[in-house]
């Protein structure tokens, strides 16, 4: 048996201020993205310009954390050139690594950035080790991001049979988990994650308190309607609340956050190299509660694996921040399979 | 001894009244300072003040019913006076708008919660709140030493 991998914390940052945050609160690596489409949390005012990018990473490196650059949404023909700059001020800048989905686009860094360290995006949708392998064959892949899809079972087997490091995600909101597949926004907006990075553009979003309840309408499309006491989700499609036959309900995902404390010794056990953690929407206040708790979590695990607990504490600051009304294992928790 | 209260003071309002009078007043010296302050936490950020260009933003404390109006223009945030049609109101307590302010609070946990709403122009509040984001906290510091 291999012995235990102590497995990086992950923290999103949508700015410098949440990247010295995450930074400052005992994460390992920051992911972030640039100013515009090249990434799937592109909104406005959001990310990193030039200059922010290079603070970021002076102040990561000095601190001796890493900082990952997301580039992860799928170049079309017409942009090419702006994934390629991406990718180059990405490497110009001195990132630790770009986390790509586009093999085009993986092809280039590894043709033009020998150096760079390529790490395989969720987006890229791989769920099995041939795949990752062929990532990793073709383009140098050295990490890979498995989409949210897999029980902890399939995980352990994906990591059993590659060299490739295993990344996963521990903590954050959860969409339909068909990562690098949805296109479910475009019947809406017309864009989707893997084309405009966004599921739900906010120009096409709109709130308003009607005597029934609050309502969430994407591009007039009525999401979901919440009573008083109802706490609010995201107005993704995959979200809402439909009439199917006599009932309304969530017929496609019930809104819940990805709560994965409970996993930590397995995935030291199973050898994941890093935990990633949700959120390069969120604000600072959401990057310092939630890497306080994991960094705590994850050193509590490394100190004594076999006496693991999870503190009250812990549970209660992540569940403050979670969207939804529950918190779950996701599909890493198939007991039938 | 005990005074009774004149009669002209038994109709006096209570505190709730008096909040609810404060809406009636007109806004501009809270926008005004507000602006100040914010224009100052933002001076090294090179932010991009376009999109509040021509729009306007309403804060509204549902509390205390105090409301702020901001605009801008190319360099900076401008105060405004009292309007029916913001382009987006943020509505929250003054309590989650100071824990906000404190970086205590994410919005998105409030707005999760129903303690945050906002009506209108949603990429525009988005766009204010990755700008207040932007503000270094340790700009925020130095303004609790002023």
């Amino acid at each position: 048996m291999p012995p235990d991998t102590i497995p990086e914390l992950v923290c999103p940052a949508g700015s410098l201020t949440a990247l010295k945050t995450a930074v400052d609160h005992g994460a390992d690596c920051v992911y972030i993205g640039f100013r515009d489409n090249t990434n799937a949390r592109n909104f406005a005012g959001l990310n990193f310009d030039r200059a922010a990018a290079h603070e970021g990473l002076r102040y990561a490196h000095a601190a001796g954390k890493q900082v990952f650059v997301a580039l992860n949404t799928n170049p079309p023909d017409a942009g090419w050139p702006r994934w390629q700059e991406a990718v180059d001020l990405a490497a110009d800048l001195g990132a630790d690594a770009v986390i790509l989905s586009d093999p085009g686009l993986m092809q280039y860094a590894a043709q033009r950035h020998p150096h760079l360290r390529l790490h395989l995006s969720v987006q890229g949708s791989a769920t099995n080790y041939e795949a990752i392998n062929f990532y990793r064959q073709q383009f140098g892949v050295r990490r890979a991001v498995l989409p949210r899809v897999l029980s902890l079972a399939q995980v352990e087997h994906v990591r059993q049979h590659t060299e490739v490091d295993i990344e996963i995600f521990g903590f954050g909101s959860l969409c339909v988990m068909v990562e690098g597949r949805c296109a479910l926004s475009s019947y809406v907006t017309g864009d989707s994650p893997n084309t405009s990075g966004v599921c739900s553009p906010a120009r096409a979003v709109h709130w308003k308190q009607t005597p029934a309840g609050l309502e969430s309408r994407l591009n007039e499309v009525l999401i979901d309607r919440y009573a008083a006491h109802e706490n609010a989700s995201y107005p993704t499609l995959c979200k809402g609340r439909f009439n199917v036959g006599e009932a309304s309900y969530y017929a496609i995902e019930e809104p819940a956050s990805l709560n994965t404390l409970e996993l930590i010794p397995e995935f030291f056990r199973i050898g994941i190299s890093a935990i990633k953690i949700e959120g390069r929407q969120r604000s600072p206040a959401y990057v310092a509660q939630v890497t306080r708790v994991w960094r705590q979590a994850i050193d509590a695990c490394r100190a004594n694996r076999n006496h693991y607990s999870i503190k009250p504490v812990w549970m209660d600051t992540l569940n403050s921040v979670a969207e939804g009304q529950q918190h779950t294992l996701g599909a890493y928790h198939r007991p039938w399979k | 001894m005990k005074l009774p209260l004149p009669k002209i003071f038994h109709n006096m309002p209570t505190l709730p009244v008096l909040t609810n009078l404060s809406g009636l007043l007109p806004p501009s010296p809270h926008s005004v300072l507000f602006c100040l302050l914010l224009n100052r936490l933002l001076q090294n950020q090179h932010a991009d003040f376009s999109p509040l260009q021509g729009k306007s933003l309403c804060l509204h404390s549902q509390d205390i019913k105090l409301s702020l109006f901001l605009g801008s223009n190319q360099k900076k945030l401008i105060p405004l006076g009292f309007r029916h049609d913001a382009t987006l109101t943020i509505s929250a307590n003054l309590r989650d708008f100071i824990r906000l302010a404190l970086r205590q609070e994410d919005p998105d946990t409030l707005f999760f919660s129903r303690r945050l709403s906002m009506e209108g122009d949603t990429e525009l509040g988005l766009w204010f709140k990755n700008l207040l984001d932007t503000i270094d906290p340790s700009q925020l510091t130095a303004l609790r030493s002023h």
